[in-house]
């Protein structure tokens, strides 16, 4: 049995069994993690998220999608890696040189703005919850403003990247309601984020932070 | 088609979509990525840039860093997009053998069918870590690349890979699938 005609089997299989519709799949943020290979698998839990993208029509289609892109830039950011030590001596000149003429441009990006920072490098910094959070506490989420944005949204999702739930608010906090935070209070862990939107349509993204809950409630 | 230019900044620009686009096409190639996918993606990377640097020094100055984070964060609106997409069916092409597949007969077809059923029936027993190493190389993913994404070293992919296939092929035959070495 050839493995060509495994793969043409397996692939017309997991096309044709294309679930009704995506509710049970990772949000594209965790996809989007996946196929950076920041989420590698360590864990049952990315085991089990790896598991279910190769099996779904959907997932598949859009992890190969991102990480073609990812690879992409990878591939290019090694051979410019390369590049770079073979021309250290010359960069840091150009780097002093850059310094040296007080142009701070050549050095950065004037301040442009991406659409989900890609690589964890993120302008909406979260404040609360990090790390592990009182079960009081589950249901009040703040973070740092952005200059010029009209609106947050605040996603939170379960360890399986499945979203949990989705507000917007044109504040930096957000207390949820009772019904919400039992929801989240629900989880052993959740991850959340928080999207800046500006009025012009451009978007910032915080990282993806995973929260513990750190005490069970008093009955 | 975006209309020809000769300003330096849509030359610059051009030539850097131009490189990471054929990048993107190659991997792309293997996972069943379409053109018109990327082509897409092309269109709304250029878009973003002119949006956000209407200035053809300021684009000038861009650093080709810049415009592969943009084109993580296109593509990854473009899937964002395909999720609310309620009426979204999976493209043949994300199936990298599928022409192969609708060239076989009716009787192959059938076959095909009952292959692949088994194929994931069996997959779904085997250990965890052995069955995701391959369904991701049925999918089309080289060795390597399924060492970085899942961050394994090259001699725990190989015996997961290796050993999976095995596994697989032996149970297929017990469970009556078998076919000419050269089929």
């Amino acid at each position: 049995m050839s493995d060509e005609k495994l793969k043409s089997a397996y692939n017309a299989y997991v096309s044709a069994s294309a679930p009704a519709d995506c509710s049970a799949c990772p949000s594209p943020e965790k996809l989007e993690a996946l196929a950076a290979g920041n989420d590698a698998a360590g864990d049952s839990t990315s085991m089990a998220l790896f598991d279910h993208v190769f099996s779904c029509a959907y997932c598949r289609e859009d992890f190969a999608l991102l990480r073609s892109v990812q690879s992409a830039t990878n591939s290019t950011a090694n051979r410019r890696s390369k590049l770079h030590t073979f021309t250290g001596v010359a960069a840091a000149a150009v780097l002093l040189l850059a310094i040296g003429f007080g142009t701070n441009k050549l050095l950065r990006s004037p301040d442009v703005i991406v659409r989900g920072a890609p690589d964890g490098a993120s302008d909406v910094i979260l404040i609360s919850p990090v790390a592990t959070v009182n079960f009081a506490d589950v249901g009040k989420f703040s973070w740092q403003g952005v200059a010029g944005a009209s609106s947050y949204e605040l996603e939170v999702l379960d360890t399986n990247g499945v979203v949990v739930l989705t507000r917007v608010t044109a504040n930096t906090s957000l207390p949820l309601p009772t019904d919400d935070a039992a929801r989240v209070a629900s989880l052993p862990s959740f991850d959340w984020f928080v999207t800046a939107r500006r009025a012009d349509g451009n978007e910032r993204r915080s990282a993806i932070t995973r929260v513990r809950l750190s005490a069970k409630p008093n009955r | 088609m975006s209309p020809a230019s000769t300003d330096p900044f849509s030359l610059q620009l051009e030539a850097t979509l131009a490189r990471f686009g054929r990048l993107v096409r190659a991997i792309g190639a293997r996972h069943g990525v379409s053109d018109s996918e990327l082509d897409v993606l092309s269109q709304e990377i250029r878009i973003r840039l002119w949006r956000a640097h209407s200035d053809s020094e300021e684009i000038s100055r861009l650093p080709t860093s810049y415009v592969y984070r943009t084109a993580v964060s296109a593509a990854l609106d473009m899937v964002r997009k395909r999720r609310r997409n309620e009426a979204r069916e999976p493209t043949m092409d994300s199936a990298p053998t599928s022409a192969l597949v609708s060239q076989l007969s009716a009787d192959s077809d059938a076959l095909t069918s009952d292959l692949g059923a088994a194929i994931a029936r069996e997959l779904a027993t085997m250990v965890e870590a052995r069955r995701v190493v391959v369904r991701m190389h049925l999918s089309g993913y080289e060795r390597t690349e399924i060492m970085t994404v899942l961050g394994w070293s090259d001699a725990k992919v190989r015996n997961l890979l290796y050993r999976g296939l095995q596994d697989l092929r032996e149970r297929l035959t017990r469970a009556g699938f078998s076919w000419a070495e050269n089929s």
